[in-house]
């Protein structure tokens, strides 16, 4: 195929594809070799001068983000002459930087932080004042701009070239007065700016969503799949397990996105936590009161009712596709497999433009699953038209409609709206997370679903390519349960005394 | 641009934005002509800011936020990238100047004849102009080597070249440039 090079690096014979930079072949190697300025999804800029290694027979050393591995070449990452060029460069980058890491929200994942400790550890020697340049700029919806924190190492700027094409950001003014920041009176106004605060090395850029609501230290986070829509990237969930709670969304590099998210899929943490959840299963009694009630319950009283009707003809589901291939498995296997429901409807949104798309990640489809449901709803022989199922519930003539909430509450902007109308249905159980179910008087029946983060699981994106959900946190709701869960213990239900 | 602080220096960007206070004088016909040149000159049109910028400055004696609204809107040049380039140059001017603008030697061959106390005489007549509330017909800043060593103390008035300035003779100098036009 293409071209090779074999070179070595740290004594060891390395082959790499010709072109590719000592830099990029050091990191499929795990070599680490420190840097501030390269990133794997922007152009090479050369400015941090970080990355020096040395290369034998060469006089000087050089940066390895802009030097090409050759034949034969000899590197070496960890001479002494490079590593004392590694800790003077970090020295020279914190010349005027305010170390305010005690106030700083990127303490805990900061390049300076790390490479101090890896690389530096020495006792500093810069004495002068420091130049002071102004902080907690509001540029952006999401960005709050500290300029003394900068290293000025124009990955911020290149994204903002390369990647958005806006080109919002430049480096004002020149030496050690050098400033980042936006045109006079502007600012970034995109659906991409936190990636800005991701790919910042140091604190300059903090998230206004995230700042001050947590220690990085304290959180953990876990592989998933945003599920803002139909692209589907990879993502990291940043949540706090000891108190149940969630506080952002990361992108982890994937074949779907690269290296980037956009900022509607970050807010896609919030629905998962408690305060916006329904917190607990109820039911309805014969009078009409509601009855809080568990897991074991509210099956009870939904397979009661299953077993008193003929499902073929009196059961309607009602589904949205940001549900897991699997969860849609186990229900149509049970519902249209087992019981015969013909009357399957797929929940949509009527203000989204399905298919939009931005030109860089975000889709006007706003589902996960949209593929996965409709290939499911194919292979259980339910034709897919799309449009408008959901006033078709209502003319179904079902006693008992069971209605898959759309998981994410932002990407529905009618949802509060269809609830509404759904009430005024015969019976409907509701198998939702979202807690404006429980605050509407008139549902009869809930049972609380785990969310994305909280299940195993796939999504098939719009091109057709599955992400996975493989680690889930565990569910803040007690109840909480999958779609395969709950189809599981309806099909393992059975009247506990008396005549069914 | 908000600033939630005012302790620390302003972001110099925002700064010089609210110092232009001078209506900025209008685009020539024959600036836009030359500035179109530039464009068509280099294999990008980034290339053509730095040019672009002393054509202004030499027409119209200083370079306004709204001339790079006009480079950006008009002419495709970026207004983060011209920004870039005018406040990285010091000789770019981003304010109006005064009637005249004296750019002395401050080199080691001016210093050592008495460059700095020359400056020293011209900022002591500026000063009296100030304190009298009068916008001095003058500024001065200190310029590396003028390359006329030989001439040296050296200083440009405008466009005009002065050798051997001394603390003596820079008084009538100054005296008749205030008297002229600007
Ligand atoms: S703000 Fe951050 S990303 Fe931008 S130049 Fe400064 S250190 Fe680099
Ligand atoms: S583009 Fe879609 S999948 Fe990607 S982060 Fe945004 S909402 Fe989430
Ligand atoms: S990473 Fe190579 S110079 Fe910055
Ligand atoms: S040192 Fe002043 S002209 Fe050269």
């Amino acid at each position: 195929m293409s071209e090779t090079v074999t070179f070595k690096l740290n004594g060891k014979d390395v082959s790499v594809p010709k072109g590719t930079t000592v830099m990029e072949a050091a990191r499929r190697e795990n070599v680490a070799i420190p840097h501030f300025c390269w990133h794997p999804g922007l152009s090479v800029a050369g400015v941090c001068r970080f990355c020096m290694v040395k290369v034998e027979g060469r006089p000087k050393l050089e940066i390895s983000c802009n030097l090409q591995a050759t034949n034969g070449m000899d590197v070496k990452t960890d001479t002494d002459e490079a590593k004392t060029a590694h800790k003077w460069a970090l020295e020279f980058h914190l010349v005027n930087h305010p170390l305010d890491c005690p106030i700083c929200d990127q303490a805990g994942e900061c390049g300076l932080q790390d490479y101090y400790m890896s690389v530096g550890k020495y006792p500093s020697q810069m004495t002068r004042p420091k130049v002071l340049k102004p902080k907690i700029l509001d540029v952006g919806r999401d960005l709050v701009l500290d300029t003394e924190r900068c290293i000025l190492c124009t990955r911020c700027v290149r994204f903002e070239e390369e990647v958005t094409k806006t080109g919002a950001l430049g480096i004002f003014d020149r030496g050690d007065r050098a400033i980042i920041g936006t045109y006079p009176e502007t600012k970034i106004d995109h659906n991409y700016q936190t990636n800005l605060v991701d790919i910042c090395p140091v604190g300059a850029f903090t998230s206004r969503d995230f700042r001050f609501k947590q220690r990085v230290w304290f959180l953990k986070d876990k592989p998933a799949i945003c599920p803002g829509c139909s692209t589907g990237c990879s993502v990291n969930v940043y949540g706090k397990p000891e108190t149940r709670t969630y506080f952002r969304l990361k992108p982890r590099q994937g074949e779907a996105n690269g290296h980037w998210m956009c900022d509607k899929g970050r807010e896609t943490y919030r629905h998962l936590n408690q305060d916006v959840r329904l917190r607990g299963a109820f039911t309805t009694d014969a009078k009409g009161h509601r009855q809080d009630t568990n897991f074991a319950g509210a099956i009870e009283s939904l397979g009661k009712r299953l077993a008193g009707v003929n499902p073929a003809s009196d059961v309607a589901l009602l589904v949205s596709a940001q549900h897991t291939n699997e969860e849609y498995k186990s229900l149509f296997d049970y519902f249209v497999g087992d019981l015969g429901i013909k009357n399957v409807y797929q929940w949509r949104e009527p203000t989204e433009k399905i298919d939009d798309f931005d030109g860089l990640l975000y889709r006007g489809d706003h589902n996960a699953n949209t593929r996965g449901l409709q290939d499911a709803l194919k292979q259980n022989g339910i034709g897919s038209g799309v449009k408008n199922e959901f006033d078709f519930v209502a003319k179904s003539g079902a006693k008992i409609v069971i209605a898959i909430t759309p998981e994410v509450p932002s990407t529905f902007p009618s949802l509060n709206r269809q609830l509404e109308s759904l009430t005024e249905l015969d019976f409907v159980s509701f198998w939702t997370l979202a807690g404006t179910v429980g605050d509407n008087k008139k549902a009869k029946h809930a049972i609380p679903m785990k969310g994305f983060a909280e299940k195993k699981g796939t999504f098939t994106n719009h091109d057709g390519k599955s992400g996975e959900l493989a680690a889930p946190f565990p569910c803040p709701v007690v109840d909480g349960r999958d779609i395969s869960e709950i189809v599981a213990a309806l099909k393992g239900w059975r009247p506990t005394h008396g005549n069914k | 641009m908000s600033h939630a602080h005012d302790k620390t220096p302003n972001n110099s960007a925002a700064e010089s934005a609210r110092e232009t206070v001078e209506p900025a004088p209008a685009f020539t016909p024959a600036l836009r002509k030359q500035i179109e040149g530039f464009l068509t000159r280099y294999e990008t049109k980034r290339s053509a800011i730095l040019p672009a910028l002393h054509a202004i400055q030499d027409e119209l004696g200083w370079i306004a936020n709204e001339h790079i609204e006009i480079l950006d809107k008009e002419f495709g040049l970026h207004r983060v990238q011209v920004r870039e380039a005018l406040t990285f140059y010091s000789a770019y001017r981003q304010k109006k100047p005064r009637k005249h603008t004296i750019q002395f030697c401050n080199n080691i061959v001016c210093c050592m004849v008495g460059a700095n106390e020359v400056i020293d005489q011209i900022k002591g007549h500026i000063k009296k102009y100030e304190n009298q509330g009068v916008e001095p017909p003058f500024s001065v800043e200190g310029v590396p080597c003028l390359c006329v060593c030989d001439g040296a103390p050296a200083m440009l008035v405008n466009k005009d070249r002065h050798l051997k300035v001394t603390k003596e003779n820079i008084d009538s100098i100054l005296e008749k440039y205030a008297s002229l036009p600007g």
